[in-house]
């Protein structure tokens, strides 16, 4: 069995690259998750997951004539196996974003569950195709105007590449957002369920420095226990892994613009 | 390139950072309210690109507009590449661009600068609600149904256009 998801908010700075570590370390206690940083442009899991000095990257599995097998750029992190991306702003430029496809495809013939960290914003190939790749996203969100408009154009995005909504997250929530009341009003404008609220948490920051995900940096800090519930939460759907491959194998790709 | 030239104001400072958060302290230690240009390297060198205009109030970046015409949260997206930019305050009373232009007050802190603790203090810094994040202002965003409605809208056109700018056509009916 096999899901893709794309971890997704179209904004920055909704703590999106650590909610992917996060579901994706929770999950883990139940199937075999692959994370791939498919952020190529402003790629920063590598930093959340200690991998700073990986060799191999995504980039590298993007670049045409690389001869560069896909387990190279993976890495067994934290009971997950990680696919970093390079940093380098040459290596994106020339990055062929369509070869993703490939990439996926090989990765789901060995994992239960693929959470795709997706960039913070939806302008170009790069941007949406995880987004159209994926089987369902999950949004990431806070309870503020700006972050809640960009959440629902994600989703209507999906939505227009036929790609469903397995859950909202609320991240980053203050004691002072009136959250209780914020959950209610936001749910019947989106096509998944809410699967969680985590609240801010300075743990999450800290693990950010120390190169760690927070689910393994403070694992029973107030953050780290609500994405534990939020991963139970969502329900992973039964596909088979060669169809999946299959599918993304098949899967209509942009052009370049 | 002189993006700032038509809002006026008196130039504050002018640097070339290779950290946009050095700017953004800047402004932030000593409250400016003004405009700031921000030019990235490849608009400054090569003139490829483009660059961007940050308002600020109070030394918190409040709303931003990209030269390829995006603004908001997309026009901070825009901004974001690796260093250097130069970057020009200019002190106005009125700082310019619409509240369509509007980002949350942590935005380029986070995106930009990547700076965490900066972030953390322009939040603290930012006046509660005007910005979208007050409860009641986003109590009041989800009992707009039509607003709301007008935003999907919207994003639907917006994705089945860059559909067809992409190449993507064969997913809309997936």
């Amino acid at each position: 069995m096999v899901e893709a998801f794309a971890v997704a908010s179209g904004k920055g700075g909704t703590g999106k690259t650590t909610s992917t570590l996060a579901l994706g370390i929770a999950l883990a206690e139940t199937y075999d998750v692959t994370v791939v940083d498919a952020d190529t442009g402003m790629a920063n899991l590598l930093f959340h997951a200690g991998l700073d000095d990986a060799d191999v990257t995504l980039h590298d599995l993007l670049l045409e004539g690389r001869d560069v097998d896909v387990a190279d750029a993976t890495y067994d992190r934290f009971g997950l196996t990680v696919v970093p991306c390079g940093t380098d702003l040459a290596a994106f430029r020339d990055a062929d974003p369509a070869r993703l496809r490939e990439v996926v495809a090989e990765l789901a013939r060995d994992a239960d569950v693929i959470l795709l960290d997706s960039p913070a914003a939806l302008g170009s190939t790069s941007a949406v195709l995880p987004v159209v790749l994926a089987d369902r996203v999950v949004l990431v969100t806070q309870p503020t105007v700006p972050a809640l408009s960009d959440a629902l154009k994600v989703q209507e995005y999906a939505a227009s590449y036929g790609t469903g909504v397995a859950g909202v997250l609320f991240n980053k929530v203050r004691d002072g957002d009136g959250i209780e009341r914020v959950v209610p009003k936001a749910e019947r404008y989106f096509d998944g369920p809410i699967v969680g609220t985590v609240p801010d948490d300075d743990a999450a920051r800290a693990a950010r420095r120390a190169g760690q995900p927070l689910l393994s940096f403070a694992p029973d800090s107030p953050a780290a226990r609500a994405y534990h519930a939020a991963a139970a939460e969502l329900d992973v759907r039964r596909a088979d892994g060669e169809t999946l491959a299959e599918r993304f194998r098949s899967a209509v790709v942009p052009e370049e613009p | 390139m002189n993006p700032g030239a038509d809002f006026g104001g008196d130039l504050v400072f002018s640097r070339v950072v290779t950290d946009p958060g050095e700017a953004l302290r800047r402004a932030l230690d000593d409250s400016l309210t003004g405009y700031a240009e921000f030019v990235p390297a490849d608009a400054l060198l090569l003139g490829e690109g483009g660059d961007g205009i940050v308002a600020f109030e109070d030394g918190v970046p409040v709303r931003v507009r990209h030269s390829a015409g995006t603004v908001g949260d997309a026009a901070v997206a825009a901004l974001a590449l690796p260093g250097p930019y130069r970057v020009r305050f200019f002190a106005v009373a009125d700082p310019p661009l619409g509240p369509d232009a509007r980002v949350p007050p942590d935005g380029l802190a986070e995106r930009l600068a990547g700076d965490p603790a900066l972030a953390a203090r322009t939040r603290e810094r930012a006046p509660e609600g005007d910005d979208g994040t007050g409860l009641d202002a986003v109590e009041a965003f989800l009992e707009d149904e039509a607003r709301v409605e007008e935003i999907r809208e919207r994003a639907r056109e917006e994705a089945e256009a860059r559909a067809a700018e992409l190449g993507l056509d064969g997913v809309l009916d997936r």
